[in-house]
């Protein structure tokens, strides 16, 4: 939060974006704001287990003061999601010890490739990884990257790529894109890269090749979906 | 922590905000004890938090 001597010096201020969810307070309002237990209680042992009360209690505070509740911020992102084939029978002929070996090199050797193109490991997701990306060609050749790491290592991995607005909830992403985005991922086969449309239109140009997959029905998601399987 | 918040970090003493108006670089100063607002000055001051707060702290985590 910024300071001001008054709203008319924030209106006058060269950075200022009005918009509807922005907030200029008096001061008074806001130190009874951030008097919530959401930053009262920052210290708290057990403050982020309590954490959905406490954010309950940050809105309450904000409603109190007439203020709208922040809405979700919104940010056009390319979600991946990469999952292990048939991970319980690998699990099971490898025996426990040997397989979590085996799935801790997985983990690393993804977050690398997801790091390598620029993304970043939102979070696992049984045995893989939902990652987000700016760049689809780069989500792309990171799911491609994996892939063939994961044959290094005697894994077959499935990827599903989507591009479109997700929801920004702290660190973490929601949204049906990312619905969309796990869907895709799991119609994919062994081995295979699997993006939607919009994925294929954003990264024209790039020298990527698709084959088409058809239309799909991905289950929650409303209307039927053309996947493509990237080829490289 | 946003520094109207910092004062949980000193229960039942004085904390005193001095900051600097970003439109015209006076002062402004803000004075609390727990939930005790003791003064602001100038009467006037306000706060402006931008929102979407990611506006303020691009590039953190799933931005990337």
């Amino acid at each position: 939060m910024n300071l001001f001597r008054s709203e008319e010096h924030v209106r006058r201020w060269p950075l200022y974006f009005q918009a509807a969810d922005d907030y200029v307070m008096p001061v008074s309002d806001w130190a009874e704001v951030f008097g919530s237990s959401m930053f009262r209680n920052r210290l708290d042992e057990d403050y982020l287990a309590q954490s959905q009360r406490h954010l309950d209690h940050y809105h309450e505070a904000l409603l109190g003061k007439g203020r709208a509740i922040p809405s979700p911020d919104r940010v056009l992102l390319t979600v991946m999601f990469t999952d292990i084939v048939d991970s319980t029978s690998q699990a099971a002929l490898l025996g426990d010890q040997a397989w979590r070996s085996v799935l801790q090199q997985h983990n690393e050797m993804t977050v690398t490739h997801i790091e390598h193109f620029g993304g970043t490991a939102v979070k696992q997701t049984g045995d893989g990884f939902m990652s987000s990306f700016a760049s689809p060609t780069r989500a792309i050749r990171s799911g491609a990257a994996i892939r063939d790491a994961a044959k290094e290592l005697g894994l077959q991995v499935r990827v599903g790529i989507h591009s479109g607005e997700c929801e920004v909830l702290g660190d973490d992403l929601a949204g049906i894109a990312v619905h969309i985005a796990a869907r895709v991922a799991a119609t994919a086969g062994p081995d295979t890269v699997v993006v939607t449309e919009p994925v294929v239109a954003a990264v024209t140009g790039s020298g990527i090749d698709f084959a088409d997959q058809g239309t799909h029905n991905l289950k929650g998601v409303p209307g039927t979906w053309r996947l493509h399987t990237a080829i490289l | 922590m946003e520094s109207l918040a910092v004062r949980w970090l000193f229960p039942g003493q004085e904390i005193v905000v001095d900051s600097r108006c970003l439109d015209c670089g006076e002062s402004v100063s803000v004075r609390l004890r727990d939930d005790e607002l003791i003064d602001v000055t100038p009467e006037s001051a306000v706060g402006y938090m931008p929102s979407p707060f990611s506006r303020s702290r691009a590039g953190s985590g799933a931005f990337n």
